[in-house]
């Protein structure tokens, strides 16, 4: 019995062509689900496997592409798999041909968007995708294709489902965008590094459209794959545009694109809607005995987000290091009272200061940083496109974080301890990554280059065993500060270079180096300079550090990596407004009405702040909020509700009061004083529902009153809600649903709120509810806008 | 007329065909009259920024219409609604249609979150707003294409307009082919997936109509905050 892979990129495979069109010619009821006339009429579709079989195709795929547990209950699904294989190879039974053939289990797509962007949990698609591969594997399939994914992240899902629960080769052919890129955005690039990280076989594209309009999509895979290339186009869509309409393409311009595309470098090919076993003729008349274009290994190092990939060797790449915990007591409290978003703009800003990769550091003894940590690299890759370095000394947070990440991540770190190398290079080698090794070991860092280089070297060879090459690892000598060895600068410059002429790409914390001397800033921003002259492929800085910045910019201008020096002319025009990078800008601009009332009226943040700087100089704290901004979102409030001020203003009034609040708590944090807050408020949007404008809208108002909000997001369980009031001692509950098929969710958290937690009040709001809707479901108060909530918040705790 | 009757056709629209407006999308903000120069600032900033985010596509088919017992039955889909049936009055055939702005519009609105709630606002005004002008274009484009042939269209109709029930979204997934043609899906709860998209069906019929491309009118919700122009009930 002859593995597909033992001639998969030897010799030119032919997958078969599009069923749907052939079920519905042959007279089947469309309005029934393809998959069950693999039980009904096993004859029907045994007839179209071996009209495929007979144009010379060797790959099948059984007619599973829709067969799993959302759409059928699991002994149905058992039957139609154990038919759909059985009706495949009775096909290749009766064809009775000399050749190599295959049956693949079909997986598409489940029809869900996954979360974020939709409400269907990654680990639910794993689980749903398990129980099909079970099958497949039990009944002999020979391969699994997995096909038509618009979704990086669903098909990460169905491989990792592949991979645990067969050993079966896995394909993967996604379905791309007129603009060459998936339905979610990723790069034919990032699809590469993500599924050859996941040790994918054969990977490619069907569907979406004809031949001609993959060629250039092929083209990019080829530039970067290492791995066998699959081509399976439409025979055309019919498409309206412009006025215009365009059909399919004929079966010989067919058959003349796919040679194209053999010639190009594809590996296996076949068709998908639209083509029939005749367009399948067309292509294995031309290229029956075809030796497919060797496949190159690339020694590309690259990770990718699911966007787009950051490759590493040529151009240095930076790694942004605020989202860690040292030193910060203000990032530190974050974690502490789960303040997400605060985290999120942390990530958010360095993305603006031009960082290509955020670290992300969550580690706090006090905290249980696997569920932190997941938590956060989730919440930011639902906001920014910018891959992400996983950073933890902890394997199981490593693991979860790895497991969630929708791309190739960065993995910090590995190390030459061999308890380390043996917990760390087998999550490599299951989720794909490109990971920082350090050198130290059991006897520790060595304080000379030959030493560090030799840790680099036992590190390599090591991965080797784990099937992990050297271009996924990325080498980082340790910055040790000089205060304490004037040789360290030197023994880590040295390491750099000599690492790099292994072949290998290198790394630094740069900053370490000055650690106890003053004014870091200029040794760090030096030595910066010097490590990139020595090759550094990655650094991990401050993006916001003006001197830094400086250096890497005038680095690349000087180096060749910034064509027609657009990059250092933007920057440098930048650097020239303010010297420094901060964002709070100098610019004071003032309202007619006086000081910093009027600003936060009139929704000028950057005055606000300002002006309540100015104003504590003089003012207590406590007196600047109830002179001050109190009064003035009461005026704004009562516009609101009075119908001269809309939402609008209500929003930018909040944000200038928000801005000033800032300056407030920077004041107190000084004085060692903290704002007493009011009482403890959880808000959310209900389960099944992903609209939460109104609710962020609410929680910016409430927190500006003084009150301690915690968020839960969208789409929130229930039983979530009510720990979270628990733990928190909360006295109101917020609950926003848009639809009406979501308000039955909030029926239920009012429920239980009322049964768990009777002391507590249940305020309610969103477009679709009315006073009657909240009556009924027993909520306390209905907020037909977020300055009710606000009246109603303040009232329950003048109560206390 | 070139369009084949049960044929799913994909639709797409370069954006820069679309020029966002900022009074509509003010209404989607719920600001009425003037609003301060700083909101018109962040609005144009946003829509610079994230404009070209919004990737205009959709799938529709044509579709032969029948009324049975109270019923509308178009192609395989079948709808109880009696605002549905007041649009469709005379309609032998119709458009069903799925449109959306794709996923990256989405990650816009989720990054501007995490900025401030204000510029989330902002920029899902934005799409609705363009949302909407892509389903203006698309059907001008088609009733182009029907005027070849002297027949018109209606004005468009969604599940959720009236009492046109969510429930019937699951047909206009399966009758446009939504999910392999441009990516649009439902979650459990019935919502459209990206979030900015839009299903509904636009009535073909032989005669010209005689009510103008209302949009607030005929709907009952008046006390609704987004509503337009003047029909605004006085407890507004």
């Amino acid at each position: 019995m002859i593995n597909i892979l033992d001639v998969l990129g030897k010799e030119m495979l032919f997958f078969d062509g599009g069923m749907g069109t052939l079920i519905q010619k042959s007279g089947l009821d469309t309005s029934v689900l393809p998959e069950r006339w693999n039980v009904k009429r096993p004859d029907v579709i045994q007839q179209i496997h071996l009209d495929y079989l007979m144009s010379g195709t060797n790959i099948l795929t059984a007619n599973t592409f829709g067969a799993n547990v959302l759409k059928y209950s699991e002994d149905e699904l058992e039957e139609i798999i154990k038919s759909a294989v059985f009706n495949a190879k009775k096909a290749i039974e009766m064809c009775n041909q000399d050749k190599l053939h295959f049956v693949a289990l079909d997986i598409g797509p489940l029809g869900k968007l996954l979360k974020p962007l939709g409400t269907f949990d990654f680990e639910d698609a794993v689980s749903v995708f398990a129980k099909t591969v079970v099958l497949g594997q039990k009944y002999g399939a020979d391969l699994i294709l997995i096909e038509t994914m618009n979704d990086l992240y669903e098909t990460k899902a169905a491989v990792l489902a592949a991979k645990e629960n067969s050993t079966l080769p896995v394909f993967v052919t996604n379905a791309y965008d007129k603009n060459g890129k998936l339905m979610t955005g990723a790069t034919p690039e990032a699809v590469c590094a993500t599924l050859e990280g996941l040790k994918v076989d054969a990977i490619g594209m069907n569907c979406s459209f004809g031949p001609q309009d993959m060629i250039p999509i092929l083209e990019k895979l080829i530039k970067v794959s290492s791995t066998p290339i699959i081509v399976n186009p439409n025979a055309g869509l019919p498409v309206f545009k412009d006025g215009k309409t365009s059909y399919d393409i004929d079966k010989t311009q067919f058959g003349e694109y796919m040679e194209r595309i053999a010639n190009s470098g594809a590996s296996v090919v076949g068709g998908c809607c639209g083509t029939t076993p005749e367009y399948i003729k067309e292509i294995t008349k031309r290229l029956t005995g075809f030796v497919p274009k060797p496949v190159t290994k690339k020694n590309l190092s690259v990770i990718s987000s699911y966007t787009h990939t950051v490759n590493f060797g040529k151009q240095c790449v930076i790694i942004g290091e605020r989202i860690n915990p040292t030193g910060k007591k203000v990032f530190k409290e974050a974690l502490r009272n789960n303040d997400i978003d605060y985290i999120l703009k942390v990530g958010l800003g360095q993305e603006e200061e031009g960082a290509h990769v955020l670290d992300v550091n969550v580690g706090l003894p006090e905290i249980d940083e696997a569920d932190m940590l997941s938590k956060v690299v989730f919440s930011l890759q639902s906001v920014t496109d910018l891959p992400l370095q996983i950073d933890t000394s902890d394997a199981v947070a490593m693991e979860r974080a790895m497991r969630l990440y929708n791309g190739k991540p960065m993995v910090n770190s590995v190390n030459g301890k061999k308890e380390c190398m043996e917990a760390i290079f087998p999550l490599i080698k299951k989720y794909g990554g490109l990971v920082v090794a350090l050198t130290l070991d059991e006897s520790g860092i060595p304080d000379n280059p030959e030493g560090r280089c030799e840790i680099a070297r036992k590190i390599v060879e090591t991965a080797k065993e784990y099937g992990i090459e050297s271009k996924d690892i990325i080498v980082d000598p340790l910055a040790m500060t000089i205060s304490t060895d004037h040789n360290a600068a030197k023994v880590t410059l040295d390491s750099l270079e000599r690492i790099t002429k292994m072949g290998i790409n290198t790394s630094l914390g740069v900053s370490n180096i000055s650690f106890g001397l003053p004014a870091r800033e200029i040794i760090n921003s030096t030595f910066f300079a010097m490590a990139l002259t020595k090759g550094l492929s990655g650094a991990i800085i401050n993006p916001h550090s003006a001197e830094m910045m400086k250096v890497y910019k005038s680095y690349c201008a000087l180096s060749g990596f910034d064509e027609n020096y657009s990059e250092y002319i933007d920057f440098s025009k930048r650097i020239t407004v303010s010297s420094s990078l901060d964002k709070n800008a100098n610019s004071i601009q003032t309202g007619n009405e006086e000081g910093l009332k009027g600003a936060i009226i009139k929704g000028l943040k950057e005055s606000a702040y300002n002006l309540s700087k100015e104003v504590l100089k003089t003012m207590s704290p406590l007196d600047v909020i109830n002179t001050q901004i109190v009064p003035a979102l009461d005026a704004v409030g009562k516009g609101f509700e009075e119908k001269t001020v809309f939402l609008p203003q209500l929003l930018i009034s909040a944000e200038s009061a928000k801005s000033a609040f800032d300056a407030i708590k920077e004041k107190m944090s000084e004085l060692g004083n903290t704002q007493t807050k009011k009482c403890p408020v959880v808000i959310a949007t209900v389960k099944g529902d992903i609209h939460d404008i109104g609710k962020n809208i609410v929680k910016a108002l409430l927190e500006n009153y003084g009150f301690d909000v915690s968020d839960l997001g969208k789409d929130v369980e229930p039983m979530d809600i009510i720990e979270e009031a628990k733990k928190k001692k909360a006295l109101i509950i917020g609950l926003s649903a848009l639809m009406t098929t979501t308000v039955p969710a909030m029926e239920e958290t009012v429920k239980l709120a009322k049964k768990l937690l009777p002391g507590v009040k249940i305020m309610v709001g969103g477009a679709v509810l009315t006073k009657e809707y909240a009556d009924r479901m027993g909520a306390d108060m209905y907020c037909k806008d977020a300055m009710e909530a606000v009246r109603y918040a303040e009232d329950i705790n003048s109560q206390i | 007329m070139s369009l084949n009757l049960n044929t799913v056709y994909s639709h797409f629209l370069p954006i820069e065909s679309i020029i966002p407006d900022k009074k509509e999308i003010m209404r989607y903000m719920g600001q009425k009259g003037e609003a301060s120069p700083e909101i018109i600032t962040l609005i144009e900033t946003n829509i610079k920024n994230t404009l070209s985010k919004a990737s205009p596509k959709g799938a529709f088919v044509i579709q032969n219409l029948n009324f049975d017992k109270g019923k509308i039955k178009i192609g395989e889909s079948i709808f109880e609604s009696e605002n549905l049936s007041k649009n469709l009055l005379g309609c032998d055939k119709a458009i069903v249609f799925t449109l959306t702005l794709g996923a990256d519009a989405d990650r816009a609105i989720q990054s501007g979150k995490a900025s401030s709630p204000l510029e989330s606002l902002i920029i899902s005004a934005i799409f609705t707003d363009v949302i909407e002008k892509y389903a203006d274009i698309f059907t001008g484009e088609l009733q182009r294409e029907f005027l070849k042939s002297n027949e018109y269209l209606k004005p468009r109709f969604s599940p959720g307009y009236g009492d046109f029930k969510l429930e019937n979204q699951p047909m206009f997934i399966k009758a446009t082919d939504s999910t392999k043609r441009c990516g649009v899906s439902l979650t459990d709860s019935l919502m459209l997936t990206p979030s900015k998209s839009i299903t509904g069906v636009i009535g073909i019929s032989k005669s010209k109509r005689c009510n103008k491309n209302e949009k607030c009118e005929n709907c009952e919700k008046t006390d609704c905050s987004f509503r337009k122009n003047k029909e605004v009930a006085s407890n507004d």
